[in-house]
């Protein structure tokens, strides 16, 4: 009798806490738009970002222009890439993998919300982690997951041994999620509002986050990736995916490094061969990293791999400009 | 691997349950549990795994022959062994630079060889254990080697490998002995999981939810105006306590899992009425070790003042290298002389004074885990509120409530008494049910902001 309680009474709190987190969420960026003020998501998770991007763009027409990455884009505002706010939303997020650009990508053109034009940033850093999507949350998740495992167009290049690695690690990306979930930090995110504030560190209403100004004039270093852990095949079954969301004009780029630091290692120039042969052999816009982005008078950078806004906007800018959407 | 974390509690424990009770192969449980033991050991560091399995082999091998029952020579060769092997991992570092004072040849204050040896974690308490099996041999307690792996589950049995209770094979050889026909009582299991849950949530939600306010407040020792060191010292009192005996409780819990009684290690410490109550009380297992193989041989009694010296010096240092920790076991030596010397007068003190004048003065003591030794001077300025440098740091009402909530679960909550109420009527075993469903979710929600226990680092 006792055990039975017990267990029922956890599983019945464990089913109420993923109830909760089944509520669509406040969605910040709207209220950020009304009022004029950022808002700060630090104890969101990024799955938890994610879910709220992707709801704002469902309750939004159509953006003419989305930029999908990590935190090395996430800074990029409306005003940095000359867009009116209306029509620009940056759907970043701090940690974000190309798998999970690519997912919310999915997802946001299943929803007929995908922007017209998607600039995805592929971040050559990262490729040395896992990078599974951890949104959308399972079950919606598996569909992924069965494709990742049966992944028919890259069937030439992906062996087993891929396959149950692959398996593998999304075990592991979802006991992560888990882990994510059974925690207070989190809890409390879902439950309570994002207040209004115009600190640093907190999202716009395009959904960019607002980054320090001067980052003063250093000496910045990087450690080279230490192995390249995605492999080739997968990021050609991702470029595939891609491909074939033919309502967006898509274009892929290599998030820049520091100047001087862009050819820096073999694993970083192997992983951009390997992505430039995927991403042009099924017809999308490859951009690999320029050799500098950077203001001679600042803002700099803030490290060797996160770019200033304002400079990387006017490099994304000029990089869309030349493509007209899609009507 | 500990076990404050989903790792263990949702993946490592039912794969090591699962693999026990596994039907058809029943034979296999004793090499299964060492697996799963030094698995769970060695995810913190294999070589320290590697330590552990030589300490294992060294006491099998010396005591396997029946040659050592009455042989002191193999018996202090038996255990010199773990001994070298503890002294090199926990003391090398405190000899050379606290006692010999050397310095390395650019003339640095401290001397560097030893600055890469990592404690192995547990180390003192599975030390200790495999002493007092090389021991128990010699004095013919154990009348037959009991073999290797026997002796290994013993040692290595990880619901108390790395903190406790420090157990005898003697109160665990009808468990060992009986593995591979144990069948789980459902009584048993049920006491097993809410011992285990009390001990999670005990550690999580007080000692954790104090250690907040503790790691805050202990940052800035010489700096602390009274209100705040004395809030310091009732709430580490409390979050040491809460802390290791909530790991006590798990590895109680868990052991019934098993098939294991592990003794109880806290008797309700502070509720002691005098010093050597509360040592009757705290940490038990560590006290009774303590008595039968080091202060009885010594002489017990018959040299008091100097045993108890000797003792509670060794006793300290058993706790940690450094000479705060034989401090604090020096100032609970003087405690318990003094009580002795005292005893008509403190015995006849109201009941509750005495109970607080122990936790008073055990709760000062705690001091000396807390700081290295050349802060606990002007913290102690700071406590008599002598102190020029002190400032004023806010205790604040969430502060003290949290060491109000700490108190009432000290004084008025009984887990053991709790348990007990498995054995009465459907109606508490439901409203029990219902009551720790809600305190194992809570504590699960928590378990991300929880610390390492601190008694890992003895």
């Amino acid at each position: 009798m006792f055990l039975r309680t017990f267990l029922l009474t956890v599983a019945l709190l464990v089913a109420g806490l993923m109830v909760i987190y089944r509520v669509d969420p406040s969605n910040p960026f709207a209220e950020a738009a009304v009022d004029g003020q950022c808002r700060t998501l630090d104890l969101f998770t990024a799955q938890d970002i994610a879910e709220i991007k992707y709801e704002h763009a469902e309750a939004h027409k159509r953006f003419d222009l989305g930029l999908f990455g990590s935190s090395r884009v996430l800074m990029v505002g409306s005003s940095d890439i000359k867009s009116q706010p209306s029509r620009f939303f940056n759907f970043a997020v701090a940690g974000m993998s190309l798998r999970q650009s690519v997912a919310l990508l999915e997802s946001l053109a299943a929803a007929k919300r995908a922007p017209r034009r998607a600039l995805i940033g592929f971040d050559n850093m990262a490729m040395q982690f896992y990078g599974n999507a951890e949104w959308p949350p399972m079950p919606e998740r598996l569909v992924h997951v069965y494709r990742d495992l049966i992944a028919p167009e890259a069937g030439q290049t992906l062996g087993l041994n891929a396959r149950i690695r692959m398996a593998w690690r999304h075990m592991w990306t979802f006991w992560q999620t888990v882990k994510q979930s059974l925690s207070t930090s989190r809890l409390r995110a879902r439950v309570s509002e994002a207040n209004p504030n115009n600190e640093t560190d907190c999202y716009g209403a395009d959904g960019s986050r607002k980054q320090r100004e001067n980052f003063a004039p250093t000496k910045i270093t990087l450690t080279p990736p230490a192995k390249q852990s995605v492999p080739p095949g997968y990021l050609d079954h991702d470029m595939a995916r891609l491909a074939a969301l033919g309502d967006s004009e898509i274009i892929v780029f290599e998030t820049p490094l520091a100047p001087g630091l862009v050819s820096a290692d073999p694993i970083s120039a192997a992983t951009r061969s390997a992505w430039l042969a995927a991403c042009t052999a099924h017809g999308l816009t490859c951009v690999p990293a320029p050799v500098t982005v950077q203001s001679e008078s600042g803002p700099y950078w803030s490290d060797a791999s996160h770019s200033p806004a304002a400079a990387l906007g006017r490099y994304l800018a000029v990089l869309s400009g030349g493509i007209a959407p899609k009507q | 691997m500990t076990f404050n974390q989903l790792e263990f509690l949702f993946i490592f424990l039912p794969l090591a349950m699962v693999g026990y009770f596994m039907p058809g192969l029943a034979r296999f449980r004793p090499w299964w549990l060492v697996g799963v033991s030094l698995v769970f050991y060695g995810l913190s560091g294999w070589d320290h795994a590697l330590v552990l399995c030589a300490g294992i082999f060294w006491v099998h091998l010396i005591t396997r022959s029946d040659v050592v029952v009455g042989n002191r020579a193999l018996t202090v060769l038996a255990s010199i062994g773990p001994l070298l092997a503890l002294a090199y991992f926990k003391y090398s570092n405190f000899l050379v630079q606290d006692v010999l004072g050397l310095k390395d040849d650019k003339g640095d204050t401290t001397f560097s060889l030893f600055d890469d040896v990592i404690l192995p974690a547990g180390i003192s308490f599975f030390t200790f254990q495999l002493v007092a099996y090389a021991i128990d041999r010699y004095r013919g307690k154990i009348k037959q080697h009991v073999g290797l792996v026997p002796l290994a589950v013993y040692i290595t049995f990880f619901p108390q490998l790395v903190a406790g209770p420090i157990v005898r094979y003697m109160q665990v050889k009808g468990a060992i002995e009986s593995m591979r026909t144990f069948r789980p009582k459902y009584d048993a299991v049920a006491e097993g999981v809410a011992l285990a849950v009390f001990g999670l949530a005990l550690k999580v939600l007080v000692a954790d939810g104090l250690a907040q306010y503790v790691d805050v407040l202990s940052s800035n020792p010489t700096t602390l105006g009274p209100v705040a060191a004395y809030y310091l010292v009732f709430a580490f009192s409390m979050q040491i306590y809460f802390d290791f005996y909530g790991y006590s409780l798990m590895a109680i819990g868990l052991g019934r899992f098993f098939g294991f009684t592990l003794p109880d290690n806290f008797l309700r410490p502070y509720e002691a009425l005098n010093p050597k109550d509360f040592w009757r009380r705290w940490h038990v297992s560590l006290s009774y070790w303590i008595r039968d193989y080091l202060y009885l041989p010594l002489g017990g009694n018959k040299r008091y003042l100097r045993n108890i010296l000797i003792i509670f010096a060794l006793c300290g240092l058993w706790h940690g290298a450094g000479f705060n920790f034989v401090v604090w076991g020096l100032f609970h030596a003087i405690l318990v002389i003094g009580y002795r010397w005292t005893a008509p007068v403190w015995d006849s003190m109201p009941r509750i004074v005495q109970i607080a004048l122990t936790f008073f003065l055990v709760s000062l003591g705690w001091v000396f885990f807390l700081f290295e030794f050349d802060d606990v001077a002007s913290f102690g300025l700071n406590l008599l509120g002598l102190s020029s440098a002190a400032v004023v740091v806010p205790v604040t009402v969430e502060m003290w409530g949290y060491l109000a909530g700490a108190t009432v679960v000290c004084y008025f909550l009984n887990p053991e008494k709790v348990t007990a109420l498995l054995r009465r009527g459907a109606q508490e075993r439901v409203l029990l049910g219902v009551a720790l469903g809600v305190v194992f979710f809570s504590a699960i929600l928590f378990l991300d902001r929880s610390q390492i226990f601190i008694y890992f680092r003895f």
